[in-house]
This record gives C-alpha cells, sequence and structure tokens, in this order.
C-alpha cells in the first residue's frame, strides 16, 4: 500500500518552504479580483481553460482558508506564509492527480480545497505527522459537492463550505478525533471513490523537492489585492475573513 | 440505468410537505417512536465517553444550543449537531435499514436536537423526525447496492438529506426554502466507509446532521439558485454512477414507509455480524467455552468479511468491525454488550485466543440475517450452531420491554421516563412536544 497520506502528511508537518515557494504563495494571496458577484465563482476566463479555472478556485479558496486561520490564531506572518506555500502546494497536487479522472460528477475542487485547507492549518499548528495525517483523514472523508455547479453561485457555496470543513478537520483532529491514516490511497478512500482509475501515488512524487505552486502562475489564480507587500497581506487577511465568516 | 424520470428539489419539498400534514399511520408513528427513543438513549448513554467528552470540548462556546443529549455546556447550532449525531453512532449500537444498511437515527436525531431548540411553528417533532428518516430511506434505497459497494458510507451521504428535511420541518420553511435547503445538503453529503473503526465513522453521521442544519438555516439562498441545480439527477449520478432507480424518492410517500422496516442493534458492532454472536451465546448457555474448542469455523453471508472483516483488532472501535471477536466475546462471556466491545476486552487474552481460532467462511448462500458455527472441541468433536434470524433482526426485531431494557442498560434509571415521553409524541403535535421530550434530558444534565 502506497502511505500518500502519511508522505502528504510528514510533508504538511515538516518540510520547508523554500523562498520560491514562498514567494509563490504570497503570490496566490486572495482578493476580490477573484469573484464575479458577491456569491458566485469567476466562470472561466475566455483565455483559460476548464482546468486553469479549477486551479484557480482551488487556489483561492485554499488560500482563504489558510489565511482566516492564520488571523484567527494569531499566527506570524512568516509561519502563515509557509502553511500557505504548503496548503496550496497539496491543494494543487490533488487537482492535478484528480483531474479527467473524477467518474459521477463529483467536485475535483471541493476534494482539493478540504485537504489543502487542513493541511494547512496542521502545518500552523504544527501538527506532528500522525495527527496531521488525522487531519487530512477528516478532511478527505467529507469530499463532496457536484461539478456541474462549479461555477455558478452554488459553486461557491460548496466551496466556501469545502474551506471551512477543512480547517474543522484539522482542529477536531487536534482534539484528539481518531482517524483513517489512508484516507486517500485507501480501498474506500477519497481516491478510490472520486477517481478509482487515478494514481494517488502521483501526489506525493518529489514533495519537498518540486513544488508546483512555483511552476503556476499562482497571481491569475488568485487575483491578489493592488498595493504593497504589506498592504497586500493585510487586506488578503480581512477578505479571507469576510469570506469565511 | 434508469429512465425514470428524476424530481424536482420543488416537488420532492412538496411531497414532504404534504406528508408532513398529514397525521402519520399508525405503523410509522410507532416506528418513529421506537427509532427516537432507541436512538436518544444510545446517545445519552454515549454522553460520558471520552470521545464525546473530548468532541464537546473542541465544539463548546459560551452559549448557543445545549451541546447534546445528557452532554453539559452549550455549542452553536452546527456543532450540537454534529456532537448529537456523533454520539448516537458513537458505539455502532443504533439501528439498521438492513436494504440500505443506513442508520437513519442518528443524523435526523442530531438535526432535531439542534433544529428543536429553536422551532417555533414548525412540524411536531415525531412527524419531522420520521420524514427526516423516510427521506434519507428512500433516496438510500434509489442509489442500493451501486452507492454503498463502492465504499460510501450511507449513512452519511444520505443522512445530509434527512437532516435538512427534519430541520426544514421544524423550522417552518414553506415548499421553495425546504427545496432550497435540500439544494444545498445535495452539495454537502458526507462519508467514505475507509473511516471504519475510527472516530470519523460516528463523525459522518455527526456532519451529516451539522450540513443538514446549516442547509436549512441557509434555505433562502438555495431557494434563489434553483436553475443551476433544478432537480436531484446530478446528486443521484454522483452517488451511484452505474445504477439508481429514481421513482423510489416519492413513489408512495406518505402510504408507504420504510421506516417501518428499521431495526434495533442488540449488539454494539456491525448488524452483519449480529447472528454469529447470538449463535455463540447459545452455544456459551450449553456449556461451551474456549478454553475447550480447538477451533469455529463460521459460516457466514459474503458481507460479514467485507464490514467485519478485522481479525486482530486493536481498540474497541476496531472491534465494532471484528466479527470473529463478536463470536470470541459471545463463547467467552455469554454476552455481547459494550462491555464486550471495549478497548480492556479488545486485549483479553482468552478473547484474542478464541479470535485467532475461529476463522470466517463466507457463503453466498447464507442470508444476511443468518449464521452457523461450526465448533471444533479440542476433543475432536464438532457442534453446529446455525441461527435462522438474528436478533433484532427484521423478523426477529426487538420488542418494546427488550427496547426498554437495552436503554435501562445504557442509562440505568432513565429508561422508563424516557420510554414514557417517547410514547406521548405524536398525540401532542405542538412545537411544545419538543420542549416536553428534551427538557427533562437537559434539566437532568444542569443539575449534575
Amino acid at each position: 500500500m502506497t502511505t500518500v497520506t502519511l508522505a502528504l502528511a510528514a510533508f504538511a508537518s515538516g518540510a520547508p518552504a523554500g523562498s520560491a515557494a514562498q514567494a509563490a504563495a504570497r503570490a496566490a494571496l486572495p482578493g476580490p479580483g477573484f469573484l464575479t458577484g458577491p456569491y458566485a465563482d469567476g466562470p472561466t476566463r475566455p483565455d483559460e481553460g476548464e482546468e486553469t479555472g479549477r486551479a484557480r478556485a482551488a487556489v483561492h479558496w485554499t488560500a482563504c482558508a489558510a489565511l482566516h486561520h492564520a488571523t484567527v490564531h494569531a499566527m506570524g506572518r512568516d509561519r502563515a506564509e509557509h502553511g500557505l506555500a504548503v496548503g496550496l502546494e497539496v491543494a494543487l497536487r490533488l487537482l492535478r492527480t484528480l483531474e479527467g479522472q473524477v467518474v459521477g460528477g463529483w467536485d475535483p475542487v471541493g476534494a482539493a480545497v478540504r485537504v489543502g485547507a487542513a493541511t494547512a492549518a496542521a502545518r500552523m499548528d504544527g501538527l506532528g505527522t500522525e495527527w496531521a495525517a488525522r487531519a487530512i483523514g477528516i478532511a478527505a472523508t467529507q469530499a463532496a459537492g457536484l461539478a456541474v455547479v462549479a461555477e455558478t453561485p452554488l459553486g461557491t457555496y460548496q466551496h466556501r463550505h469545502a474551506a471551512g470543513d477543512g480547517l474543522q478537520a484539522a482542529h477536531l483532529a487536534r482534539s484528539g478525533m481518531t482517524a483513517p491514516v489512508t484516507g486517500l490511497e485507501g480501498r474506500r478512500g477519497l481516491y478510490a471513490l472520486l477517481a478509482p482509475t487515478a494514481d494517488p501515488a502521483r501526489a506525493a512524487e518529489n514533495l519537498g523537492e518540486r513544488w508546483l505552486i512555483t511552476e503556476q502562475c499562482l497571481a491569475a489564480h488568485g487575483a491578489p489585492p493592488a498595493g504593497g507587500p504589506e498592504n497586500q497581506w493585510a487586506s488578503a487577511v480581512a477578505y479571507a475573513r469576510e469570506m469565511l465568516s | 440505468m434508469t429512465g425514470h424520470i428524476t424530481p424536482a428539489y420543488e416537488e420532492v419539498a412538496e411531497a414532504v410537505l404534504d406528508a408532513a400534514a398529514r397525521p402519520l399511520p399508525e405503523d410509522a408513528a410507532m416506528a418513529a417512536r421506537r427509532t427516537l427513543y432507541n436512538v436518544l438513549a444510545v446517545a445519552l448513554g454515549a454522553a460520558d465517553s471520552p470521545e464525546v467528552t473530548r468532541l464537546a470540548a473542541a465544539l463548546a462556546t459560551s452559549s448557543g444550543v445545549p451541546a447534546g443529549p445528557g452532554v453539559a455546556g452549550y455549542a452553536d447550532a452546527p456543532g450540537a449537531a454534529l456532537l448529537t449525531g456523533f454520539a448516537a453512532h458513537l458505539d455502532d449500537f443504533d439501528d439498521t435499514h438492513l436494504a440500505t444498511v443506513i442508520h437513519p437515527g442518528a443524523a435526523v436525531l442530531g438535526a432535531a436536537w439542534s433544529a428543536g431548540w429553536t422551532a417555533e411553528q414548525g412540524t411536531g417533532l415525531l412527524t419531522a423526525f420520521a420524514l427526516g428518516c423516510e427521506i434519507q430511506l428512500r433516496l438510500g434505497l434509489a442509489v442500493t447496492p451501486d452507492h454503498y459497494e463502492r465504499g460510501w458510507h450511507i449513512t452519511g451521504t444520505c443522512g445530509v438529506i434527512g437532516a435538512a428535511v427534519t430541520a426544514g420541518l421544524l423550522g417552518g420553511l414553506g415548499r421553495d426554502a425546504l427545496a432550497g435547503a435540500l439544494r444545498l445538503a445535495s452539495l454537502r453529503t458526507v462519508g467514505h466507509r475507509e473511516a471504519f473503526g475510527t472516530e470519523v465513522k460516528p463523525f459522518h453521521a455527526g456532519k451529516a446532521a451539522a450540513n443538514g442544519v446549516v442547509a436549512a438555516r441557509e434555505s433562502a439562498f438555495g431557494a434563489s439558485t434553483a436553475r443551476a441545480l433544478p432537480d436531484l439527477s446530478h446528486l443521484l449520478l454522483a452517488l451511484a454512477p452505474g445504477d439508481r432507480n429514481p421513482s423510489l424518492l416519492l413513489d408512495g410517500l406518505g402510504s408507504h414507509w420504510e421506516v417501518v422496516a428499521n431495526t434495533f442493534k442488540p449488539y454494539p458492532c456491525g448488524i452483519v455480524a449480529h447472528p454469529g454472536i447470538d449463535a455463540a451465546i447459545l452455544a456459551h448457555r450449553e456449556g461451551v467455552r474456549p478454553a475447550g474448542v480447538a477451533r469455529v469455523r463460521y459460516v457466514c453471508h459474503p458481507l460479514v468479511p467485507e464490514l467485519m472483516g478485522r481479525l486482530d483488532p486493536r481498540t474497541g472501535l476496531e472491534a465494532r468491525f471484528s466479527a470473529v471477536h463478536g463470536v470470541a466475546a459471545g463463547l467467552a462471556r455469554g454476552a455481547g454488550g459494550l462491555a464486550e466491545f471495549s478497548d480492556a476486552a479488545v486485549i483479553d487474552p482468552e478473547l484474542s485466543s478464541m479470535r485467532a481460532r475461529t476463522e470466517l467462511c463466507p457463503d453466498e448462500a447464507i442470508p444476511r440475517d443468518a449464521a452457523t458455527l461450526e465448533i471444533e472441541a479440542v476433543d475432536g468433536s464438532v457442534t453446529r450452531w446455525p441461527v435462522a434470524h438474528a436478533r433484532g433482526s427484521l423478523l426477529r426485531p426487538l420488542t418494546d420491554s427488550e427496547l426498554i431494557d437495552k436503554a435501562d442498560a445504557l442509562v440505568p434509571g432513565r429508561a422508563r421516563p424516557l420510554w414514557d415521553a417517547v410514547i406521548r409524541l405524536g398525540h401532542e403535535v405542538t412545537p411544545a412536544a419538543v420542549q416536553a421530550l428534551l427538557e427533562p434530558v437537559t434539566q437532568e444534565v444542569e443539575a449534575r
């Protein structure tokens, strides 16, 4: 059995995010430019494919979750950036491995956001590998939502709740809730149910060595607020709190 | 694949409201009372467990809804629903609708507990509870067997919809708003079977309750987005890509009641293992003891190894998914109660040794509620212990008296007053009935 969940948990609990990864995470700070209306995930833009649109949504909502967690728990900026980088990386890896393989019309973005948000919070909270794996397990088991509504106001609804579910998963893991450490790759885990032909092991390939977040233009996904770095951070934090409150 | 037309959310809501406006048939009312009584007793019995205590602390707020049956303190409305549903399913001692293997009471109890505290104009508790069970069971039937066989925990995935029905009815939602709640609930189904043997399994029931409560609270948004998701076809396709039958959702609603087919567990573990435990207890009563047993061939339905196949559980929760543990407990102790599925029982050398000498022998010809133990004694003689229908199964249901005895073991001294309160439900359909049932429980907690 490939221990993908534990590999991602170890990554969440310990992998250093280098300067490039942190810079990429900063470029993904969320802002109001993402949404076209108060309850609408932006429709796929004319110059991007559906796959990019899904990555944009996953980055946006995972970042909102990470920043919300950081500010509610008064995390320092450096710690928050590490959590953000790790959470975004895991979310993108999940999304990439699920893309094109999902059966039945489930929404892969919701799955990526839940696990990414849980991972970001686990990192910021300093959870060890076993506890981070539980957080991932609690988040993964809630993978739900329908792809058909992803670009409608209901898409925003399901993605916003996915972000909250991920943060709650980390909270419950921290409180001691037990969970499977094979929540992703297990015989009845997330991949088996949402995308049985996908290879979960790909989500853990070259973890800590290759950062997907440095290879994509996350600024376009996150549509960060204008202004200098400090203003951007403060605006993004305020925006994330508003989105998830 | 089906050719039936899938109902719109508004059609489902209208059918539910029509059914809610009529008196429950007596068989459905009694089934709902027994379901509510059983699951409430199970939740109360788990209230002091470390798992519930820990979760209550994690969800605690300084004010809000009473956190859960028998639990001190408060939570917000989704938190109280989560905690209550979690407690109700924690010990796997609640109920099972055999055709779908849904445990219908837990998620709906969570929704009823949470929404019941603020209900002012809504449907009476018993009707809201009965219809929450009914709609989730009908959804389960519509996607059975494909959905569960793929690995989904049907109690969580269908429970969200049932919880939204119950919370919506208690909240007095009209047709469009209730349809909106169901639409939102469809986007937040919960549960993979990978979690079995951990606290995430009861979390599924609790989170389903919470998500249903939230969907009811945000129903106006769901009503305004009808065009994006007009009917249940996309949800049904996701739940069961291989085969589904949408007609089962509403056909006969109000006249035929699936909740009547709900059954109640005499043992705190997966129901497919119950006939094996029955047979082991029978053998124990006839003098068979592990010391005299060389080995046991446990002839069972193939779902037993699939769902209850853990051979060497390490915790009480894992033991709930170990059919060989249930047989070992039955042979060694002549019982299969909470004590036999505790962490301490799991490491009992007599039980672990007996587990190792028990072999699961699946046989397609064995019905789900039957099993035979072939016990080879140390002297080489073999005796057979067949059980045609397990205790608590549809053909051998627990009587009211057995249900009260079960509750008395869980909540000593409180089983009879609770029964009396639940039995009155349906005869008083005003919202006050909610308080009449729930207040004594809360007063007792506050007095501690």
